[in-house]
């Protein structure tokens, strides 16, 4: 459940109309003049020159993780991936997000899958080290002591369920720690020192051994994630966790490391001196610097300064200003870039065995809710999102980028415009002649607030009347899980892939996998989707070495019985200076990677 | 001079003293330039249904293909959107007539509450040194020191009832809840006027010849405070206009697609779509202008008339 950094706008800005007009002349001049200094244009495909500063522009005014063990929105991974390296890793596309899959060595140089396929064994490359708060060397006890690290009772791993599957042993280790009393690092690292993960372990320095009591297919792919990444106990136990002492000290594994670090101010990144080029296949850390300024404030001042070329790209800007975008687009600017990102938006219900208003008692009939799937209007929620750049219609539960997708629509209507007469006539069939009143929940931002008043104008022309109850971000999940709270169904539901392709774990072999997340707290916007074909499917897929027609299946079965109302997919738009070269989307990060972008150098 | 004051203040015909008073008021132009202003805007919001059906387009009306183009940008003033459209296809016009009427209805009554809840603390508090006057100071900084955003988003939280749905009528939260946090202004501004007029010769008069305190607050006081509170007022309505689109978009009272002034004013920026539909933002705005420049000249037309040191 990587979070997207929910958009934040304040303030007017000031000149940006001057700006506007500039950036209208500039493109009127011609089309897309190169703009740095021997570069015959800038999608040339020549190697990108090293050296340089990365300038990005925050919308936020500090990072909102640092430490790879809480670190977990799209923004804090962007980072995080210059900062820390992994198991394995994704090398960055150049061309979409979803091409990004290839597993590639990183720390580990190469390994060994037992038999079975439960027991990881990794050998370590020669000549790692850390930066920063530490130089020593890189050994395998380093992630033995990050893993155990996952479930102290003061800063709990950001996505725990993954590991439980994972580790041998993991779940009962956790059980043990959450009996220490939080708020003594001293009393976590006693607990740490003096206990063990069955399925985690250092032989030697060199070597690391992984044990599952599963055999699971995206295995490597749970590695991948920032959450495994190497950390000396010596100072890493010296602090609490993503404090701003920790995050002044930072050990950084990666191929940069913290040079200076202000909150409000600025955050500067400097290659480490001497880096091992040839022993990072992913990150090819082509500038020498970058500078996060976190002054900007507002999206027009982030865009401002990137049109500017006072920034590079931009970080926490969810999407560009609709009208920022149209004006890349009309210039035919080649410093726009989308992709599919596998996002994707869609309306859940409450699902959970207290709710008994009548709104949500019709929606347990399977005829109210194909009602609802036809009376959505998808091409409208689209244009509200900027178009086809920006996202495009969804019916299913498998999105675009994700293993197993194979495009379909059970409930498909002409333009993806809806069909409220056939909505009318579902509702009247299930019994309810005269529409059906639903108290709809939506977190209140920009975004979600668009997409509320769009649902409640389209599906009123079906006879379906939306009590809109808005629900500030923060508040939103614990009421979704308080089983007092009233609500049939909620308008804001979302998700990202925490990895791109083989992530179907997450929905189908999760969110809505009642042996996985049954009923109850920790169940996803209380989706308690109960449907024992599809527990067995996933339990089978897991295992399998072909998962991909066996998602496929249970897309198919599940997408038809509407656990939720799919609405759209969404696409990552970025903008970047015209001193970007080499753009690379990361997997991950689901945006740039800033690990293998280049610049033009200064002149 | 103390008999010309006497005379003047506590002569017994007060309604034919008072008559005049309005007439003045009313000879003032800005006060007549003022009322007109306010009058349209009143009318405005009275006629909103009117400009809806001549339009053909509902409040909360969404005219996504007419309005909008493919990628979701809202068409400018033309000869159907005569101010044209909002990120969502919704019109403009008619919604700023609409906002008026929550604009007015929430503005209004709040920051009224604010002046007299505050002019009442300010009076006290400024009229008796000493404990009265430290007790409510305190008070009146504790009231200020309340993070505006954390104390409405308790209140929402308290607001939802065991069903979930609110206790109190949102619009009476709202109106509450702007006023809780700006009648502080009125009371430091009040106590302020009041610690400076409690030792001028006039004051110190009414005292020596016996007049209560009640009667030297009420007659020798606040004639002398009201003007320039009033002139505040006009100053803090449209910041508690646009305090009401905050409360919105946490989730407290005027809930969207319901138009309001600030709701409109706050959604153009958020979505930097005033830049390509300039009416978007500018629509709400002048409205917003019109009526706080009307409430301006009456305030200060009856400053310029009543202020007995003006």
């Amino acid at each position: 459940m990587k979070k997207t950094t929910s958009r934040r706008r304040r303030a007017l800005p000031p000149l940006l109309a001057a700006s506007a007009a500039a950036a209208l002349l500039a493109a009127c001049a011609g089309p897309a003049a190169p703009a740095g200094g021997g570069a015959s244009g800038p999608a040339a495909d020549q190697a990108p020159a090293p050296g340089g500063t990365l300038r990005i522009a925050s919308l936020q005014s500090d990072l909102d993780a640092l430490d790879p063990l809480t670190g977990y929105s799209t923004d804090s991974w962007e980072i995080i991936r210059a900062l820390t390296r992994q198991l394995v890793t994704y090398p960055g596309s150049t061309t979409d997000i979803k091409d990004d899959t290839t597993l590639v060595p990183d720390l580990a140089e190469s390994w060994e899958v037992s038999k079975d396929g439960k027991t990881y064994t990794f050998h370590l490359r020669d000549n790692i080290r850390y930066s920063g708060s530490s130089t020593r060397e890189i050994v395998a006890g380093d992630f033995v002591y990050a893993i155990k690290r996952f479930c102290d009772p003061n800063k709990q791993v950001a996505a725990i369920n993954y590991f439980k599957l994972a580790f041998s042993g993991f779940a009962d280790y956790c059980e043990e720690f959450a009996k220490v009393p939080a708020g003594d690092p001293a009393k976590s690292k006693a607990f740490i020192d003096s206990h063990d993960i069955a399925g985690v372990s250092a032989p030697d320095d060199k070597t690391l051994v992984l044990r599952s009591d599963t055999k699971n297919y995206d295995f490597l792919s749970i590695l991948s994630m920032n959450f495994v990444s190497p950390l000396p106990e010596e100072v890493v136990s010296k602090y609490v966790g993503d404090s701003l002492e920790f995050r002044k000290n930072y050990p950084s594994s990666g191929p940069y490391q913290i040079a200076s670090y202000e909150p409000g101010r600025s955050l500067v990144l400097k290659k480490v001196p001497g880096y091992d080029h040839a022993g990072d296949p992913a990150r090819k850390a082509y500038v020498d610097e970058i500078v996060v300024d976190f002054t900007a404030n507002s999206e027009d001042a982030v865009v401002q300064k990137i049109q500017s070329g006072d920034a590079d790209l931009s970080l926490y800007l969810d999407v560009p200003p609709l009208s920022t975008i149209q004006r890349y687009q009309a210039s035919n600017s080649p410093y726009l870039h989308s992709s599919d990102s596998g996002a994707a938006n869609f309306i859940t219900f409450n699902a959970r065995p207290e709710a008994t208003s009548p709104g949500a008692q019709a929606l347990r009939k399977l005829k109210v809710r194909q009602a609802l799937a036809y009376a959505v209007n998808k091409a409208n929620l689209v244009q509200a999102q900027g178009g086809k750049i920006a996202a495009k219609p969804l019916g299913q539960i498998i999105t675009s980028t994700i293993l197993g997708h194979e495009d379909f629509d059970p409930y498909p209507t002409p333009g993806d415009a809806g069909d409220p007469a056939k909505a009318r006539r579902l509702l009247a069939e299930a019994g309810y002649p005269d529409g059906l009143k639903l108290d709809a929940v939506y977190r209140v931002n920009a975004q979600f607030e668009t997409i509320a008043v769009t649902l409640k104008a389209d599906l009123a022309k079906a006879g379906i009347e939306l009590n809109l109850i808005p629900v500030p971000p923060a508040q939103s999940s614990a009421y979704l899980q308080d089983p007092k709270s009233r609500w049939d169904v909620f308008l804001s539901g979302s998700f990202a892939p925490d990895w791109q392709g083989p992530s179907t774990r997450m929905l189908l072999g999760g969110w809505l996998n009642s042996d996985a997340a049954p009923c109850g707290t920790g169940n996803v916007h209380a989706i308690c989707y109960d449907n024992p074909k599809l527990n067995k499917l996933a339990a089978k897929a897991f295992a399998s070495d072909d998962p991909g027609p066996i998602w496929a299946e249970a897309d198919r079965l599940v997408s038809a019985d509407l656990p939720w109302i799919p609405l759209f997919e969404k696409r990552k738009v970025a903008i970047t200076s015209e001193r970007v070269r080499n753009w690379t989307w990361s997997s991950l990060a689901t945006q740039a990677d800033i690990t293998n972008i280049a610049v033009v150098p200064a002149r | 001079m103390s008999d010309l004051l006497t005379e003047k203040t506590y002569g017994g015909e007060e309604a034919v003293r008072r008559f005049p008073a309005v007439r003045a008021v009313l000879a003032e132009r800005s006060v007549r330039a003022g009322l007109v202003l306010v009058g349209l805007v009143v009318l405005a919001a009275l006629l909103a249904p009117v400009a809806a059906a001549l339009t053909g387009h509902g409040p909360d009306q969404q005219f996504r293909a007419e309005a909008l183009s493919e990628n979701g940008l809202p068409i400018g003033p033309s000869a159907t959107f005569p101010l044209g459209a909002d990120g969502n296809g919704r019109d403009v016009l008619v919604r700023t007539l609409y906002g008026a009427r929550i604009s007015l209805l929430v503005g209004v009554p709040a920051t009224t509450l604010a002046l007299v809840a505050g002019t009442a603390v300010g009076l006290v508090a400024g009229f008796f040194p000493g404990r009265t006057d430290r007790l409510l100071s305190l008070g009146t900084d504790v009231a200020l020191s309340f993070p505006f955003v954390v104390t409405a988003l308790s209140l929402v939280a308290l607001n939802r009832g065991g069903d979930g749905e609110p206790v109190v009528d949102p619009v009476l939260l709202v109106i509450l809840v702007i006023a809780l946090f700006s009648w502080t202004y009125f009371a430091r501004l009040t106590r302020g006027l009041v610690v400076v007029l409690r030792n001028r010769p006039f004051v110190e008069a009414a005292v020596s010849i016996g007049v209560s305190r009640r009667r030297l607050i009420v007659r020798e006081i606040l004639p002398n405070v009201l003007p320039v509170v009033a002139v505040y007022w006009a100053v803090q309505l449209p910041v508690n206009i646009l305090a009401e689109a905050t409360l919105s978009f946490l989730g407290v009272g005027v809930q969207a697609p319901t138009a309001s002034w600030g709701n409109m004013i706050a959604e153009a920026q958020r979505t930097s779509l005033y830049q390509v539909q300039p009416w978007f933002l500018l629509g709400p705005g002048i409205a917003m202008f019109v009526t706080v420049l009307g409430f301006n000249a009456i305030g200060s037309g009856i400053r310029s008339v009543l202020d007995p040191q003006g």
